[in-house]
């Protein structure tokens, strides 16, 4: 089963996980991410984030990232919690849960939704900083070389054959 | 049709969303966009925003548009 909460308020991983946990008793793995906002970015001090995203589209583009997830992987759960709105230094963003028979599943399923998450769902972050100057700003953050690559390692069929 | 305009390019332009009278395709509307909101041209620019056709990534510019369908300028997307 696939569930996607895309909301402001904050998440509980101890709830997420437990639903996780009782849900099947053919589970013999859990894997769980959780992203938190950081203080500091491309070198400068972060005080608060800002997400923006798509009512309707973002919710519908993660659920069929999960659908993929689950045809590639086998997977028993996936749950996808994803935070909008300002946040704080510290605060939770991201919540990805898989449940699988054996580990690997699990873990795959849940970096390639990382993956999918950072650079294909429409989220769109500001953040609040302090330059080198000094001044505080706020500025859009640009996507980075490196989630892309991340993303198009799982164009290379070979991946699947690690699992 | 209705547009919807995100982050960066919400922002830039002051609109959440507009009414745009017949536009045949993607194309089409990006240059509608262009010459509405000059300043912000390269906001519509094929190099920087994705186009979204009832909630789903178009793209191909040549794809055809409805008035009643609901269009939207995304942003490079940093989520997670």
């Amino acid at each position: 089963m696939i569930w996607v909460e895309v909301q402001e308020s904050d998440f509980s991983v101890a709830e997420a996980y437990e639903t996780l946990r009782n849900r099947r008793t053919e589970a013999g793995a859990v894997a769980l991410f959780v992203g938190l906002v950081r203080d500091r970015n491309l070198g400068d001090e972060v005080s608060e984030l800002e997400l923006q995203h798509y009512p309707g589209m973002t919710e519908k583009a993660i659920e069929s990232f999960a659908r993929r997830a689950a045809d590639r992987w086998p997977v028993l759960d996936i749950h996808i919690i994803h935070r909008v709105g300002r946040l704080s230094i510290q605060d939770q963003i991201v919540f990805v849960g898989v449940t699988s028979a054996h580990r690997e599943a699990a873990f795959a399923a849940c970096d390639f939704l990382m993956d999918f998450l950072k650079s294909r769902a429409p989220f769109w972050k500001k953040e609040r900083c302090r330059t080198a100057h000094g001044a505080w700003q706020e500025r859009w953050i640009e996507p980075v070389e490196k989630d892309q690559q991340a993303l198009q390692r799982w164009d290379n069929p070979s991946a699947e054959s690690e699992v | 049709m209705k547009v919807l305009l995100f982050a960066r390019i919400r922002e830039q332009v002051g609109l959440e969303q507009l009414e745009v009278p017949g536009c045949a395709d993607i194309a089409a509307l990006r240059q509608w966009m262009q010459t509405r909101f000059p300043q912000q041209q390269s906001l519509f620019a094929t190099d920087f925003a994705l186009v979204a056709v009832n909630q789903e990534i178009e793209p191909d510019d040549a794809c055809v548009l409805k008035d009643s369908d609901e269009v939207a300028f995304l942003p490079p997307m940093t989520g997670g």
